[in-house]
């Protein structure tokens, strides 16, 4: 309790008050909850800083990540060449930046096409429920018989390999989950008394989604977008790894480690370095979903599950 | 119980026809299958390329091809591959390989599992419950390859320093090796460790979280109190009372998850050259196969699926309380 400017004038001074008179929206407890999660906000300083390294930096470079001719080859890390050069001379450094470049705007775009899809099917499974319901999680049924990994292998091969094509495909394949949770809210929300009472007001089902259910199931949905953030990511590079997804000469990290994992003697950086640099980035958004969780849902138990 | 597991299997069957089918429009799709051939020098005879056009069924439309390949797996019969050799014949050492690699992993992640879980979750917000929280964040944060590609560098290190070949990262045996019984079973258990234990950490690390979320479920119910204050022992309040109903909620989990050990172990294969299913996905993949692809979708699907009735089954028998229907 910093300052209640409108606290009672006869309240004692120096006796701490448990209640103010001005309330805090929902929105503003979330907030205040999310920031006082300490590993939350680190793990949000540093995202944000390596993000903000990755796009802005480059810019400032003498040569882009393309470049390689006047560069040593195989060079070991050194103050020209931050995480040392390839057998070619591309300077990994660079590379790295323009992988996180690469995993983070896939990985932003499959989150926000996932969600949408996701909510928009959800929304109708659980707002409408019997047929329509029934058939569209069979559909989902039916996508999650087969492995993300496997999915997302074949479709890119079908349609070809520009960034934003496989985060359209990623996105899509990870609409199935999101759907069934946006549903299974939707199931249990549309049940209360509020519904009811706004649905007696002569409320219309338009009405209703818009202003009663989805924003009383943004909770989970926030929570589920930042896991879809760390999920693209780590479903990315897994492809590229294996030799799908971003195709040379663009690079993504998951190319690089490609390129690093058989060199991880003779030339340690050009594996650990990528490496590390999926690592933070995952590491972090799962942390910043995690501190979201816990501020958006106070009656759970601080229990991490 | 039995009308439900015959409905689940009829939903089941449903089920693989849809994917199998939707897979083999896309990959149908995705290239020529012949593309390859036809660029080869010096270029083969028309004649060979129009037998086995008709051989793969390539002059049908592709939403009617599909019925060729059900035909015949149908009657046991996979189909031929685009180098003309029948997936049956190559595929069931695969997916022996695979199998190895998939269970060992998920035995040794469920044993470590439920240990972390359920010593978090008794000594929670001790310096274990935050030490094995940390770490498996860590750990579901690594991709999958590049874990595997670290253990096979610290392995490399760890055999130079000891002057003897303790870790194998290459296939899942030593060709040509005969050492005995004994010999080649070391030799197998050498070339598994490493990539057991990269698929393992995957999924260790979600299935350790439920399983603490639901032994600290456990631990804060009543009829745990009530044992306690019988006068039953604490270790035995926490091993027949609190661990047996906390794996319940695991059996779901595990089912869930299975699909993306599968995923995980195409990654795996990748990295520790293991000649397995992952290995025929990507090649089937890569050469637009549809044969190969649809055997290894036919066999991974049919495992999800196996797997969720396997679980929704035994969850009903852990857990009288849940009725099928």
């Amino acid at each position: 309790m910093t300052s209640t400017p409108t606290a009672p004038r006869q309240a004692e001074p120096g006796v701490e008050r448990e209640f103010t008179v001005a309330a805090r929206t929902q929105w503003q407890m979330v907030t205040r909850r999310f920031f006082a999660h300490k590993l939350a906000m680190i793990s949000l300083t540093v995202f944000v800083i390596v993000v903000g390294v990755a796009f802005i930096l480059p810019l400032f470079m003498k040569h882009d990540f393309h470049y390689y001719k006047t560069n040593p080859l195989s060079a070991s890390p050194s103050a020209k060449h931050l995480f040392g050069t390839d057998s070619i001379g591309h300077d990994v450094f660079a590379e790295t930046l323009r992988g996180i470049q690469v995993s983070v705007e896939v990985s932003m775009l499959a989150m926000v096409i996932g969600e949408a899809l996701g909510i928009v099917i959800g929304a109708i499974a659980g707002f409408y429920r019997g047929w329509v319901d029934s058939l569209l999680m069979r559909a989902v049924d039916v996508i999650l018989t087969v492995p993300v990994l496997v999915l997302v292998l074949v479709l890119s091969t079908a349609v070809g390999g520009s960034w934003w094509i496989i985060a359209l495909i990623i996105g899509g394949v990870s609409a199935a989950p999101t759907s069934r949770l946006v549903r299974s809210v939707f199931l249990s929300l549309r049940e209360r008394e509020y519904v009811e009472a706004a649905r007696a007001l002569g409320a219309t089902d338009k009405r209703i989604i818009w202003r009663h259910l989805l924003p009383n199931s943004l909770g989970p949905i926030i929570v589920d977008a930042t896991l879809a953030v760390a999920g693209a990511i780590l479903t990315e590079s897994a492809l590229s790894f294996i030799g799908f997804g971003i195709q040379p000469p663009d690079v993504s990290l998951g190319n690089l480690i490609n390129q690093g994992v058989n060199a991880s003697q003779t030339r340690p950086w050009l594996f650990y370095f990528p490496g590390m640099a999926i690592i933070i980035v995952v590491l972090t958004v799962n942390f910043i979903g995690d501190g979201l969780r816990d501020a958006l849902d106070p009656t759970q138990q601080r229990v991490r599950a | 119980m039995l009308p439900f597991i015959v409905r689940r299997l009829l939903i089941s069957v449903v089920v693989l026809f849809v994917s199998t089918y939707g897979v083999f429009i896309l990959a149908s799709y995705s290239g020529n299958p012949l593309a390859t051939l036809s660029t080869r020098q010096p270029p083969p005879p028309p004649s060979t390329i129009n037998a086995l056009k008709d051989q793969l069924h390539l002059n049908t439309p592709v939403p009617l091809r599909y019925f060729y390949w059900l035909g015949g797996v149908l009657h046991g019969d996979l189909g031929k591959s685009i180098n003309n050799i029948p997936v049956k014949s190559q595929i069931f050492a695969r997916l022996g390989t695979t199998t190895e690699l998939v269970f060992v992993a998920m035995i040794v992640a469920l044993i470590l599992a439920v240990i972390a879980g359920v010593v978090s979750a008794v000594k929670q917000y001790s310096v274990i419950d935050y030490g094995t929280t940390f770490i498996g964040f860590i750990l579901i944060s690594i991709p999958t390859f590049w874990m595997a590609g670290l253990l096979k560098d610290v392995a490399i290190r760890i055999n130079q320093d000891v002057g003897s070949q303790i870790f194998s990262f290459s296939g899942q045996s030593t060709p040509d090796y005969s050492g005995g019984f004994f010999g080649n079973l070391s030799d197998r258990a050498s070339h598994l460790i490493l990539p057991t234990i990269t698929l393992a950490l995957i999924s260790y690390a979600s299935w350790s979280r439920y399983q603490r979320a639901s032994m600290l479920d456990v631990l804060n119910s009543d009829y745990l109190r009530l044992a306690r204050a019988k006068g039953v022992r604490w270790r035995r309040v926490l091993v027949r009372h609190g661990l047996r109903t906390a794996l319940i909620p695991l059996t779901t989990v595990v089912a869930i998850g299975f699909g993306a050990i599968i995923g995980g172990a195409v990654v795996t294969e990748t990295v520790f050259d293991w000649h397995g299913m992952g290995e025929y996905l990507v090649q089937a993949v890569n050469a637009h196969d549809t044969n190969q692809l649809l055997a290894w979708l036919l066999f991974s699907a049919l495992a999800v699926v196996l797997f969720n009735l396997i679980a929704d089954v035994l969850y009903a028998v852990l857990d009288p309380r849940i009725r099928l229907g």
